[in-house]
């Protein structure tokens, strides 16, 4: 018996395969291939000069504090991002972060040196991300947001509260390490490990992990069928969107040093969900670009209006995230999908 | 036995503040299938806008909460024929939607100047300064106070006998679960969302003005007794209206015996509605798991 004689009747049709495949991901003509070369090649050098020299190209509309606290609210929303790989909503984001600062509190007592702070902090946070999993198998959708949002409420009042108070209870302020010193220096160390959590983001999506996790994402009763543990795969997305987070929560206690126990309100973790959906669920470029969107500009603005933008942030974060859901429900993402492709000269 | 009547009637009407909110979002839940985020910051901005009325502007106080209860109508329609239409048929992203809202909604409470919602404001009430003694109680409750858990009382039963005996509401729950059958029996969708929307959003406008009366008006507290309210609707599965003013009652009853008895534990009174979660969460897990059982046995 061949191959083909086990082939449901519909398969074994004479249509030519080819017209099956959206004509977005078929190879594109010669003249166009080189274009869409062209203009990757001329993106990714953009991307690289911005990289090199964002705190000192933006200089003119305020300090590199901005672009900090930006990249550290892209990690926070990227985390949240993650989770959506698997279909949930997490809304503990904030407190992850919070974990971050007090385990970095916790390690600098102990002198433990900095370059093992980042290692200790991103593993220190697997406890906790395992805790936030335990629900996930239990509990889906709504339900799995729900718990995420008691967890976050729990470690605000009864432990961020007692631990920080609201003065950001330290003993001494958080300790800038000496490769750290200034804000532009912090850019180019938190810049760097965002790029990173990003390539690892992208490969992971790209490999046969991402792959399963996109077909537990579209069915967890096939994906279990066919053999996989739908657990396994929750915990360890969970877990790494922990460690983002955690880590994110690091960087916000080295550039602040004296964090308050109500910079991690449950609250900001919605808003910080909603900022994942203004970037796109699930995109790992959209999701930096909504966090340096909603972290950075406010900032910027805050310092050209001399404090007056204040209070304005949460509004038009609550505009723009209403408008992209309506009109553009994939959010930045889809908007920079449709800008390389019309830059790359294809019609879809 | 005094210190143990206080504890309870303080637990009680802590119970009838997260009832009253939770309530709400159970009411959209079980006929929208969407979970509405946006109650809390809706109820502040409409509480707001009543306040701004009767303080600043010197309006009645019955005329001031009737405009402001007619905000919370006309925004929710607004909502629905602007959003929640457009969104047909993706309960995911209208539970976002209402997220955005959410943020949309405190936005808009922080950027008016004159409201000054960087502090708690207080929202006049007629009752204002009345208050009745419990015998044996030793202790006071407000008229302001009585008015809400006679409010949870009505709200409690009103929406039970809407969902469960008028056609209304057995209309709202057909649509909620099966659409396509829903309009083959004669009940138009396009005609109860917009009802479900202003009746969400005039409740949880409601909820803010009777209880601005006992706390203060601000951003904060009310939201962060919203969030508790999640996770109350979370023990009545989001859907039943008994078990979640049971699981409201108990959540304030616990706070409030941990608060009186052991004053010494820090953090346990914010815990308990994680702490209730976790053990629904095992007795739903155990559930299942005997009824798959139980099945199991039947079949054997």
């Amino acid at each position: 018996m061949s191959v083909t004689e086990l082939r449901p009747a519909a398969e074994v049709s004479d249509a030519p395969v080819v017209e099956r495949i959206p004509t977005a991901m078929l190879p594109l003509p010669r003249p166009l291939r080189f274009r869409a070369a062209a203009v990757r090649t001329a993106g990714l050098l953009a991307f690289a000069y911005l990289f090199l020299t964002l705190p000192r190209t933006l200089s003119f509309a305020g300090p590199a504090y901005a672009i900090d606290f930006g990249l550290i609210v892209a990690l926070a929303v990227l985390s949240a991002s993650v989770v959506a790989w698997v279909g949930e909503i997490s809304l503990a984001t904030l407190a992850q972060m919070g974990m971050g600062v007090v385990m970095l509190n916790t390690l600098q007592n102990h002198g433990v040196p900095f370059a093992l702070v980042l290692v200790i902090v991103a593993l220190s946070s697997i406890p906790v991300s395992l805790l936030i999993g335990f629900f996930a198998l239990r509990l889906r959708g709504v339900n799995f947001a729900i718990a995420t949002l008691a967890f976050a409420y729990l470690a605000q009042k009864s432990f961020f509260q007692s631990y920080l108070g609201a003065e950001g209870g330290f003993e001494k302020p958080i300790a800038r390490p000496s490769i750290v010193s200034s804000d532009t220096r912090l850019y180019y160390l938190i810049a760097g490990f965002t790029l990173l959590v990003a390539v690892a983001c992208y490969l992971i999506r790209k490999s046969w992990i991402g792959t399963r996790i996109d077909a537990l994402r579209d069915s967890e009763m096939a994906f279990a069928v066919l053999g996989h543990s739908p657990g396994r795969y929750k915990l360890f997305t969970i877990c790494l969107a922990g460690m983002i987070a955690t880590v994110a929560g690091t960087f916000y206690g080295i550039l602040q040093q004296v964090v308050p126990a109500n910079y991690f309100n449950p609250i900001l973790a919605i808003a910080y969900f909603a900022y994942a959906v203004v970037g796109g669920l699930g995109s790992i470029g959209g999701a930096i670009a909504a966090g340096l969107v909603f972290g950075a500009v406010p900032k910027y603005l805050d310092a050209a209006s001399q404090g007056r933008f204040v209070g304005y942030d949460q509004f038009f974060a609550g505009l723009v995230a209403l408008c992209v859901i309506l009109i553009i429900p994939g959010g930045l993402a889809e908007i920079g999908q449709r800008l390389r492709r019309r830059a790359e000269g294809r019609t879809r | 036995m005094a210190k143990l009547l206080q504890t309870l009637i303080i637990g009680v009407t802590s119970g009838a503040f997260y009832s009253l909110i939770a309530l709400g979002m159970v009411l959209v839940y079980r006929t929208t299938g969407v979970l509405n985020l946006a109650h809390g910051g809706i109820g502040v901005l409409c509480g707001f806008v009543a306040w701004d009325l009767i303080t600043l502007r010197h309006f009645p106080y019955y005329l001031g909460v009737t405009v402001g209860l007619a905000f919370a109508v006309l925004l929710g329609l607004t909502f629905e024929r602007l959003v929640i239409r457009r969104l047909a048929g993706r309960p995911d992203l209208q539970t976002v939607s209402t997220l955005a809202l959410f943020i949309f909604a405190q936005g808009f409470v922080f950027i008016v100047p004159w409201w000054g919602n960087t502090w708690g404001q207080v929202f006049p009430s007629p009752l204002v300064g009345k208050k009745v003694t419990i015998p044996g109680a030793q202790y006071s409750i407000t008229y302001d106070q009585i008015l809400l858990l006679i409010a949870t009382g009505a709200v409690f039963y009103g929406l039970n006998h809407l969902l469960r005996r008028t056609r209304l509401g057995m209309g709202m729950r057909a649509v909620s679960d099966d659409g396509v059958a829903a309009r083959l029996m004669g009940v138009q969708p396009k005609l109860v969302s917009p009802v479900v929307w202003s009746m969400a959003f005039a409740l949880s406008g409601l909820t803010t003005m009777l209880l601005a009366p006992i706390l203060f008006l601000d951003n904060q507290s009310l939201t962060g007794l919203t969030l508790k309210a999640v996770a109350v609707s979370f023990i009545g599965g989001l859907i039943s209206l008994p078990l979640t003013v049971f699981g409201a009652l108990l959540l304030g009853g616990l706070e409030a015996f941990t608060q009186v008895y052991q004053p010494t534990a820090k953090g346990l009174a914010d815990a308990w509605p994680f702490i209730l979660l976790v053990v629904v969460m095992v007795v739903r897990v155990a559930r299942q798991r005997n009824a798959f059982e139980d099945k199991a046995v039947v079949r054997a």
